[in-house]
């Protein structure tokens, strides 16, 4: 089975399409990229945290 | 990934993140991760101020030298900045008031805005009215300057250079491991990726970013 990396970013910006899809080739681990917006990142990391929701 | 050390760093002392000496961060200089490697930041961007020499010509003497030079007279009605809810100028300014003080950043930004600094939504928003509107100098990250150089309408200038001066604020992307991640060993093989010279270059090639 593919293993999947989930990348949690703040933003678009730097566009990182190309590291991930060599990553990806490389490793075999696809990337997957979910946005979380910047400017409360702090609490939404701590909420997934506490909440398990995700790792 | 943020576009910014202080979120991560704010949030540290929470235990969200899985600390990662990478070999490469651990040759670093201190300020690049955290104490206990918490985060990593791997690309840097100068905040420097975007020259539009349609107006002030190519001749450096008449552009701003620092933050200080933006208040007057010759510039006034003719500066701008991205708003607070870019993460960029919060830390720009939250950072000059650890070095300088609260009470001459606050007295910094109200001649800022006496002088008619202009305020923009977003980094984004600064580049197209530098031109449209002939403003003079914009407060912007330097990889909005560098594409818009590459249209051939600005370039950067470093501020606050000498000797004594308080410095460029340069921020980093950071990158941090999630504690009780599914895939810790991929997740610190990513990070290990980034931080190679390879990627350091394309980054730099395709986005700006200082490795």
């Amino acid at each position: 089975m593919t293993r999947e990396l989930v990348v949690y970013s703040g933003r678009n910006r730097p566009n990182l399409a190309p590291a991930y899809r060599l990553f990806e080739q490389l490793t075999g681990t696809s990337v997957r990229v979910e946005k979380i917006y910047h400017w409360d990142v702090e609490q939404q990391l701590i909420a997934l945290h506490h909440a398990r929701m995700c790792w | 990934m943020t576009s910014s050390q202080l979120a991560l760093e704010t949030v540290r002392h929470t235990g969200v993140f899985e600390p990662y000496p990478a070999p490469i961060a651990r040759e670093y200089p201190n300020w690049l991760s955290a104490p206990d490697y918490s985060w990593l930041s791997f690309t840097a961007w100068p905040r420097v101020a975007m020259i539009n020499r349609r107006v002030l010509g190519d001749d450096t003497v008449s552009w701003p030298a620092g933050l200080e030079d933006l208040c007057d007279a010759r510039y006034r009605d003719r500066i701008g900045c991205a708003s607070l809810v870019e993460a960029t100028t919060v830390a720009q300014f939250a950072g000059l008031r650890i070095a300088k003080g609260d009470a001459y950043v606050e007295q910094l930004l109200d001649r800022l805005r006496a002088n008619g600094l202009r305020i923009f939504h977003c980094n984004l928003d600064t580049r197209e009215p530098l031109v449209r509107e002939d403003l003079a100098a914009l407060l912007a990250n330097s990889s909005h300057v560098h594409v818009f150089h590459l249209e051939g309408n600005a370039v950067e200038a470093w501020l606050d250079q000498e000797e004594d001066e308080v410095g460029t604020h340069v921020e980093a992307h950071t990158v941090a491991v999630l504690k009780g991640c599914k895939e810790p060993e991929r997740a610190r093989d990513f990070v290990d990726f980034l931080l190679t010279a390879e990627i350091q270059s394309l980054l730099h090639a395709c986005t700006a970013r200082r490795p």
